[in-house]
């Protein structure tokens, strides 16, 4: 395909309106030619159709979601330079802060009316999406002081632990967990020091052992997240050793 | 800036839905499409595009390619009902949260187009067809969707300048 083609079919490209032969043969020549600057253009049209498109609340439980799947990329021992400890990657190093009193820019955007929907989940969604974004200078407000704890544990069962001591929310993911007999289920356990362990839900591995719980709860150095395996509907406190254990 | 993520999630999600007309599918393809933004962020140029933009563009990526798989070949289901939804835009009524400025403003960019424009920007950005399949579609060459299509993005991108925030 050459530019005069590519050209033509650059609109049909901003809208995803190729088929994938037309698709794959016009990413095949831009990888190649940098004379299709005009692509921006038509793809600043095509924004157009998705701003004409009304917003709608997200379910609650994507935000979990995706956390976790961020923080299980994040966290992973096979991960990139800089894992498992994100810290260096905060947006504080990366970008200065606003300080107190200062115009923040997000108030001048109409993303201001969100405030007060955002839950906990999105705001740690949020944060790790931030953290990983330092390029495009985004600055996260009033979250000079956040931390975010994040290692591995329990490699027989590639488990990952991510704590965002701001947000108060603590993400456990596992890799491989062995299928459990019928009437069996894991449930998942904070313990703060010294206290009886609360119930912080079940987890449902998928089909091939994977599974991920984000857990609103405040922890300190010394308390536990650990998981057990316990009658189906959980128990109101756990009656077997914990498989795994972690902690900030 | 917080705040802007969570704006992008609710656009996110409704241009999802706008495309599949599902929520679990439109969920999985907004969860898709934030863990591409996550994976791809190092290798971005901040430069080409905002942030929010490349989120919506691999948004609409996502469900134009989830709704074409599960209908293998998308067809519109008759001509009643895509007139009606270019004439209404196709806009769910339900668990619309909010309309924000952009909205209002975009929406009147895209009413603004001449009927023949509309129809083919909807045909192809919310109903996911190919160009090729709207010509089918509307009995017309495949070269007058391609120029109708680039005459309404060239107007829509026009309007951006009135409608992009800093």
């Amino acid at each position: 395909m050459n530019c005069d083609e590519v050209r033509e079919l650059l609109p049909a490209y901003a809208v995803d309106a190729l088929d994938s032969e037309e698709r794959a043969a016009v990413e095949a020549h831009l990888e190649t030619c940098d004379a299709h600057g005009e692509l921006s253009e038509w793809r600043d049209g095509a924004l157009q159709l998705a701003y004409a498109t009304p917003e709608r609340a997200p379910p609650p439980a994507l935000r979990g979601r995706i956390l976790s799947r961020i923080a299980a990329s994040e966290a992973a021992p096979s991960a990139p330079a800089g894992a498992p400890d994100v810290a260096p990657r905060r947006p504080a190093e990366v970008t200065p802060l606003p300080r107190p009193g200062e115009p923040s820019t997000a108030a001048a955007t109409p993303a201001g009316r969100w405030r007060g929907l955002a839950g906990y989940a999105a705001a740690a969604v949020l944060a790790l999406v931030v953290v990983g974004l330092g390029a495009w200078n985004v600055m996260l407000q009033g979250e000079d002081g956040s931390d975010v704890v994040a290692h591995a544990f329990a490699p027989e069962h590639g488990g990952r632990f991510v704590y965002l001591s701001e947000e108060q929310l603590a993400v456990v993911t596992f890799d491989r967990l062995d299928p459990l007999p019928e009437g069996r289920a894991y449930q998942v356990w904070a313990i703060h020091e010294g206290q009886a362990p609360q119930s912080a839900g079940l987890l449902a591995p998928s089909a091939d052992g994977a599974a991920s719980i984000a857990i609103p709860v405040a922890l300190e150095a010394g308390d536990v997240v650990a998981v057990s395996v316990e009658p189906a509907g959980g128990s109101p406190q756990p009656t077997s050793d914990p498989i795994a254990a972690t902690g900030p | 800036m917080a705040e802007l993520y969570d704006l992008v999630a609710a656009r996110a999600y409704g241009l999802a839905y706008r495309v599949l007309r599902d929520g679990a599918a439109a969920e999985d393809v907004v969860q898709e499409a934030f863990v591409t933004v996550w994976e791809q962020a190092d290798r971005l140029d901040p430069a080409r595009g905002s942030l929010e933009g490349f989120v919506l563009t691999v948004t609409h990526r996502r469900a134009v390619d989830a709704v074409r798989a599960r209908m293998r070949r998308p067809q519109v289901s008759d001509d009643a009902s895509a007139v009606e939804r270019v004439e209404d835009g196709g806009r769910p009524v339900a668990d619309v949260v909010t309309d924000s400025i952009e909205f209002e403003q975009a929406t009147e960019a895209l009413d603004g187009l001449p009927a023949e424009q509309r129809e083919v920007v909807t045909l192809a950005y919310f109903d996911g067809l190919t160009h090729a399949e709207i010509a089918d579609h509307l009995g017309v060459p495949i070269g007058t969707v391609k120029s109708r299509l680039r005459l309404a993005l060239a107007r829509l991108r026009d309007r951006m300048g009135i409608v992009q925030r800093t």
